[in-house]
């Protein structure tokens, strides 16, 4: 045997004992509490059952939460993005350096903030003698205070305002890859800007849209803390109905509802990897 | 008659805040001519061409397109071509799709745009690479894909920025021949921006040299080398020796002028001449170029108009050439020898060179 492939073997286990540690630690506080969860989704006090998944998946709000979340992840994505790109496009393609640096860290400098603040700052923003709705009593859009608080809207806005960072980032670090002499190219063979924009510069952030779109989508199917302090009781998110049953005690439907959400996650996951999957090989 | 159309850069100035870019540059191109702008990097080569393309808008001054002044047309409306220094090929488009992509403005019909896509591939040999993406060619592939994109519209006008910057040096000798081919059959006026001296040497028509923001000369490459204006163009073209010329006196001769006056490196005399036959501005004091190449071995009845004895070293060894300093006095000249020579001479005694008057140029500030 050469030194080389004796060296190349004792660095292969050496990459795996490096692995154990942090693997160990995910095994431990994650994979087997999950193991629990599974067990407890199945087993009831007459033994195994798949009822609990049963009720989950026909059981009308148990449906209906399961509904709304998708519909309200799949809003504040859309929003998120769209809110997002133009963003993103001036922070990269601004001429000044101020105006760069000024979006980016528009979009930033919030996200440092605690998000526990931010939700309560939209409570008071949001409530009936909050700002919103004084201007919207003023301008005489409305005769008496809408109810914006505890209401499907308030949880989109202030999710939207929690995770929209995630899509800038993204959507800002493919666009930087962008080299600027594409647009300069399509421009001198005759493309006007807006042309150049959506035939070259469009599709080539693409992956970033892909990849911030999935993370803001997974992100808000668990959210807990904005929908729990600004969703009323009719709007409540996947992750509340999982508190709720918990604090009901009904382990075994929070459980069911637990995997329900993870394999939720796993599959859109999943999908966008085979969707993005074919982008990466493209634009690599 | 090419496509190509004559372009003229009329006192064209351009500033960024209080820093002058160009400064007041004066340039025209014939139908069918290929121009190098050739200087250093932060001379403003860069600019005059960002300027004539239309990615910038000049300060001052005018461009004309064929006789129509183009300076505040956008970029878009110039049709002009462009070969990027980096290529600037659309990575998520195929070759053909790349090819097309000016064509497909141009709303062309779809067998047309075939067509002429085809025809195009095999003119840069890449017949069977249509449907690859520019990340799956070689960087010479990638170019001639890029040149394609640029000429397929025809347009009366090529830019070239570094066109064989980023290729490696054979590649380099094809592509030369290769892109000078192209742009000849066709009759285009092109303009090419470099900084490689050679590239400007083989490829061009002309040669416009950019220092400083300015333009320091604008004339084919033999009277580049040969006459150097200034002397900075002097230094910059090649190897040359810069010798100064005391209370010089002109005469007016047959076919140019005739300058004679003291100068540290000849015992006497020392006689030069220029084809300039005017010069308006007689300097008492200037200075004179002088190759290397033409400074020779004084040999047994062999007369030269100036001559003067110089003590060698500082030899390098290339082969046919023998590099070497002649030093005389204070001063140090570059000269060299062919081998043959260099091996008789007697390196330990100083030894008698000379040069022709006309193998000098005069040079002014």
């Amino acid at each position: 045997m050469s030194k080389e492939t004796f060296s190349n073997n004792l660095y292969d286990k050496a990459k795996w004992l490096l692995l154990i540690i942090p693997l160990l630690y995910v095994v431990l506080t994650m994979g087997l509490p999950l193991l629990d969860i599974i067990k407890k989704s199945l087993i009831s006090k007459q033994g195994f059952t798949f009822g609990f998944y049963i009720k989950a998946f026909t059981e009308p709000l148990y449906l209906s939460v399961l509904f709304s979340t998708v519909k309200i992840a799949f809003i504040v994505t859309l929003v998120c993005l769209v809110l997002a790109y133009p963003m993103a496009y001036l922070s990269v393609n601004a001429k000044t350096k101020k105006v760069r640096v000024l979006i980016t860290a528009g979009v930033l400098i919030p996200y440092w903030v605690s998000m526990l603040v931010r939700i309560f700052a939209w409570q008071i923003i949001l409530q009936n003698n909050g700002i919103v709705n004084q201007a919207l009593l003023f301008i005489g859009f409305v005769k008496e205070p809408a109810k914006l608080l505890y209401t499907d809207l308030a949880v989109t806005i202030s999710l939207v305002h929690i995770l929209i960072p995630f899509m800038f980032l993204s959507l800002q670090n493919t666009m930087k890859q962008i080299d600027k002499n594409l647009m300069l190219a399509s421009s001198i063979m005759g493309g006007s800007k807006f042309y150049g924009f959506t035939h070259v510069f469009l599709p080539l952030s693409k992956s970033g849209m892909l990849s911030g779109s999935i993370m803001v989508f997974v992100l808000s199917l668990g959210f807990y803390i904005a929908p729990a302090l600004l969703g009323g009781p009719d709007n409540m998110m996947l992750s509340n109905l999982i508190e709720k049953s918990m604090t009901n005690f009904n382990w075994g439907l929070a459980s069911a509802l637990s995997v329900e959400l993870l394999v939720l996650v796993y599959l859109i996951i999943a999908i966008a990897f085979k969707l993005t999957g074919n982008i990466f090989v493209k634009n690599a | 008659m090419g496509i190509g159309q004559e372009l003229v850069v009329l006192d064209v100035s351009k500033n960024y805040g209080t820093f002058k870019a160009l400064e007041d540059i004066n340039l025209t191109c014939k139908a069918g001519e290929f121009v190098s702008i050739l200087g250093s990097s932060g001379s403003g080569k860069t600019t005059l061409l960002k300027v004539i393309a239309g990615f910038e808008r000049c300060s001052s001054g005018k461009i004309f397109i064929n006789g129509k002044d183009v300076a505040t047309t956008p970029c878009y409306k110039r049709n002009i071509g462009m070969l990027f220094q980096n290529y600037a090929l659309f990575p998520h488009l195929t070759v053909a799709q790349n090819i097309a992509y000016p064509l497909k403005l141009r709303k062309l019909k779809k067998e047309d745009i075939d067509k002429k896509v085809k025809k195009m591939l095999s003119l840069i040999k890449l017949d069977g690479l249509a449907d690859r993406l520019p990340r799956q060619l070689s960087g010479g592939q990638q170019q001639r894909v890029a040149l394609a994109r640029a000429i397929i519209y025809n347009p009366p006008l090529l830019l070239l920025d570094e066109p064989l910057g980023a290729l490696d040096k054979n590649l380099r000798h094809d592509m030369q021949f290769e892109i000078k081919r192209i742009t000849h059959e066709l009759g285009m006026t092109t303009i090419s921006v470099t900084h490689d001296q050679e590239e400007a040497f083989s490829m061009s028509d002309k040669i416009c040299i950019v220092s400083a923001g300015k333009i320091q000369q604008f004339d084919t490459p033999e009277k580049i080398y040969e006459q150097p204006s200034n002397r900075f163009v002097a230094e910059f073209m090649g190897t040359t020796n810069i010798i100064p010329l005391n209370n010089a006196v002109y005469e007016a001769i047959d076919g140019g002028t005739k300058v004679s006056g003291a100068s540290p490196l000849v015992e006497g005399q020392c006689t030069i001449k220029t084809p300039l036959s005017t010069i308006k501005n007689q300097d008492p004091n200037p200075f004179f170029a002088l190759r290397p190449e033409a400074i020779h071995l004084v040999k047994d009845g062999q007369t030269y108009d100036n001559t003067f004895k110089a003590v060698i070293d500082e030899n390098i060894y290339l082969g046919q050439l023998v590099k070497a300093k002649a030093k005389v006095g204070n001063l140090s000249l570059n000269v060299t020898f062919s081998v043959h020579d260099f091996r008789e001479l007697d390196l330990t005694k100083p030894v008698l060179l000379g040069f022709d008057a006309n193998h000098t140029a005069i040079l002014f500030e």
